[in-house]
């Protein structure tokens, strides 16, 4: 951690995440509690810092070039994007750090830099469903598969759905629900994004992947905002490839 | 001129043709065929500025009807877009759900039509950019769905009116009245600010019991609701009369 705080403060690069951050830290994100936080801000950065031996330059100017394999986290859009994600402690019960993308939504830079990154993740991968998962991936789905030319398919609570529909079972922490697509929505052989907010456990993406694959879908990869890593749902996704945009 | 007795303004031109002994008599009166143009102008006695019209003995007609359609074009169904078509015909009705008796209007299927999702996107779009609308608010979970590509389009924000208990954080909440019961909507406090331009977006209005809650939350907060976007209206469950004056706009109507 010190090693890469030192890094922060020496390079152009880090420096103009760090002001970003500065300038752009709201009175939304609420104070930390005792409890550790998922989502800190320097926790960020320090995943995105690139290796020791491209930075002392500083070379602002091709940020690229000084970029560890995971380009995403070297574009400086991550940045407004993760500081418009605001943090609601004890959430919906206590000890949960809920986070809240609504304020990300009011910031219609970071919300349209949003789905534009994943747009052009996805736009040359001949992808013809985005599965979005209820409620808050109906809000980064529809914008996706509309640039990408993508059918939309929404993934429902139980009983929402008219007409057929296929039902997947699956665990939480408590108990268990239950999702729902409509049959016919999806031909076999179609290639697929499953899009929500926040993956946690993994339990939710890996039911709607299920759904998917029972009708002969290609789940090509699970998008998402958020992850919250120590929860480790990209273990529970098998497999599957995730991509989020802040972690 | 005309007395009038009754002045009612949110009556749209077709419900002209409900009120057949009158405008028979009228249109003698006025020697004019519907449909092609209103050749008389009055002045209404109740002296507001809208155009409106009245059920009992008079009415204000613009000059000119094409100009009265482009004044207030309440739904593109009436103005025969050519893309209409296409998007009612993505639409799917299923009988009997939620239950016996109701026709479900299923928005699914247009959504697994690209090019007919996106000319839905793209009507809305049309209509309301360059109207300095700051706020698309989008009523759970299928105004989730076409509010946030509009928001998207004309660069303002999107703001999603919940179910109770979904938002995190402070919220302020509506209740309204259902068929059996009550309900109720929440809105974050600080999402939207005073003086700001809204559009409330929904999948459909049937009543309009949910559309009212949401422009009250708006109108709590200060904002100023331009104007109400559906895709579907279910005109005989009259949900326009309900929206507190608001004008509504829609896509599609299903009898």
């Amino acid at each position: 951690m010190h090693a890469a705080a030192s890094l922060l403060n020496s390079s152009n690069l880090s420096l103009r995440f760090a002001s970003q951050t500065q300038t752009r830290l709201s009175p939304w994100i609420a104070a930390p509690s005792s409890v550790r936080l998922p989502l800190n801000r320097s926790q960020n950065y320090r995943i995105a810092l690139p290796p020791l031996h491209s930075t002392v330059s500083g070379d602002s100017t091709q940020p690229q070039q000084m970029a560890s394999a995971d380009v995403k986290a070297q574009d400086p859009r991550i940045a407004g994007i993760s500081s418009a994600i605001r943090v609601i402690p004890d959430f919906p019960k206590p000890g949960i750090m809920f986070q809240d993308i609504t304020t990300l939504l009011l910031d219609t830079k970071a919300f349209r830099d949003t789905i534009d990154l994943f747009v052009e993740r996805y736009k040359d991968k001949n992808i013809s469903v985005v599965a979005g998962i209820e409620a808050r991936g109906f809000i980064f789905g529809p914008p996706i598969a509309l640039a990408i030319g993508a059918k939309f398919v929404p993934m429902r609570k139980p009983k929402k759905l008219p007409g057929e529909v296929i039902s997947e079972e699956y665990s939480l922490e408590y108990g268990k629900d239950v999702m729902e697509m409509h049959v016919g929505a999806v031909q076999a052989g179609e290639r697929a994004l499953i899009v929500d907010d926040l993956v946690a456990t993994g339990g939710t993406l890996s039911a709607a992947i299920r759904l998917l694959e029972r009708v002969g879908v290609h789940v090509v990869e699970c998008a998402c905002v958020i992850e919250l890593p120590e929860l480790k749902g990209r273990e529970r996704l098998g497999e599957k490839p995730l991509f989020v945009l802040v972690s | 001129m005309l007395k009038v007795d009754e002045c009612r303004p949110n009556l749209t031109l077709s419900c002209y043709a409900t009120h057949v002994p009158i405008l028979s008599d009228i249109y003698k009166a006025f020697e004019i065929t519907p449909k092609i143009t209103f050749q008389k102008t009055y002045a209404c006695s109740c002296s507001c500025s809208r155009i409106h019209t009245h059920t009992s003995c008079c009415f204000t007609l613009q000059q000119n009807y094409k100009t009265f359609r482009e004044r207030e074009p309440m739904s593109a169904y009436k103005d025969k877009d050519a893309r209409i078509n296409g998007i009612k015909d993505q639409i799917r009705v299923v009988p009997n759900f939620p239950k016996p008796g109701i026709m479900f209007q299923d928005i699914t299927t247009l959504l697994l039509k690209p090019k007919e999702f996106k000319d839905t996107i793209d009507m809305f779009v049309e209509r309301y950019k360059g109207k300095n609308i700051s706020v698309v608010a989008g009523i759970e979970a299928r105004g989730f769905i076409f509010g946030p590509p509009i928001a998207l389009a004309i660069g303002a924000k999107f703001v999603p009116l919940r179910k109770p208990k979904k938002l995190p954080g402070k919220v302020i909440s509506e209740e309204y009245i259902l068929e059996y019961g009550r309900d109720c909507l929440e809105m974050h406090v600080g999402a939207v600010e005073s003086a700001e331009r809204a559009l409330v977006v929904d999948d459909l209005i049937a009543t309009g019991g949910t559309l009212c809650a949401a422009i009250n939350l708006l109108e709590r907060v200060g904002a100023e609701v331009v104007e109400c976007a559906c895709v579907i209206e279910l005109p005989d469950l009259k949900g326009r009369e309900r929206l507190n004056g608001k004008p509504l706009y829609v896509l599609v109507e299903s009898h």
